[in-house]
């Protein structure tokens, strides 16, 4: 995503790029929206058929499994093991692939793993307790993608823009097993403050 | 990602230095554990979820 929504690679203006930008994070949004939309509906018919008790514990079974996986690299998970198809960044327009990126990487399930809190957070949601609160969420899940898309502006030219991100994002092995760790500890937070309803 | 074997360390323009941080995995944990003790010390189940949203989102930087 950072070297394929990036002005080295699309040749844009930086205010064009800004634009998209917000092309990406709307794909993130609408989405993320269409995933927690799926979500709200498995989880009205459990509530309604079964209980409320039942979707929490189906809650916590996957926030386990989840950070399992976070713990473990060869935990399975329903995740498609690929990235966004290149395809896309070769056929569409700049504001178009970032709108198509952001909605391919908004769904969540249809890339790689990246980490438990996503399946957690997406889950939890139908224990917030308005819409508003729903649609903050996710747009906070979308800001959270553009950090990484604007920290990967460096310069306009493609050789440079690989120089700086060995600079930004050099790889910390011990910084990601402590992401990994946050991960876990951010699932079990959700899972206990939705079972607690603090 | 792979580190750029050429890339002279540490970074010293402030721009480098500072996208570096934001999508710093030391400074993407501290920050959501940070974000999480307030969340919980508040009683907000929404700010929990929040956070847990806004990381994954941030964290996505260092996806394998």
């Amino acid at each position: 995503m950072t070297g394929s929504i990036n002005p080295a690679v699309s040749r844009v203006r930086y205010g064009r790029f800004a634009g998209d930008v917000v092309s990406f994070a709307t794909g993130v949004l609408l989405t993320a929206a269409l995933t927690f939309g799926v979500i709200g509906l498995l989880s009205s018919a459990v509530v309604a058929l079964i209980g409320r008790w039942l979707w929490s514990a189906m809650v916590v079974a996957v926030a386990v499994w989840v950070s399992a996986r976070d713990a473990y690299p060869r935990v399975p998970v329903p995740y498609r093991n690929v990235q966004v198809p290149e395809w896309i960044k070769h056929t569409f327009r700049p504001t178009e692939t970032a709108f198509l990126y952001g909605a391919h990487l908004g769904v969540g399930f249809l890339t790689r793993f990246t980490f438990g809190t996503h399946m957690t957070f997406m889950l939890a949601l139908p224990f917030l307790g308005s819409m508003s609160e729903i649609v903050s969420v996710l747009l906070l899940f979308a800001a959270g993608k553009c950090v990484v898309i604007v920290a990967a502006v460096a310069g306009r030219d493609y050789d440079e823009m690989e120089r700086r991100l060995g600079y930004r994002l050099r790889w910390r092995s011990t910084g990601v097993a402590l992401l990994r760790l946050t991960s876990v500890a951010t699932s079990a937070a959700i899972v206990f403050s939705i079972l607690t309803n603090l | 990602m792979t580190a750029a074997s050429d890339s002279p360390w540490p970074p010293t323009r402030p721009v480098d230095v500072l996208a570096g941080a934001a999508v710093n995995p030391y400074v993407i944990a501290l920050a959501t554990l940070a974000l999480l003790s307030l969340a919980l010390a508040g009683g907000s189940a929404f700010a929990v979820v929040a956070t847990g949203a806004f990381m994954t989102g941030w964290a996505s930087a260092w996806s394998p």
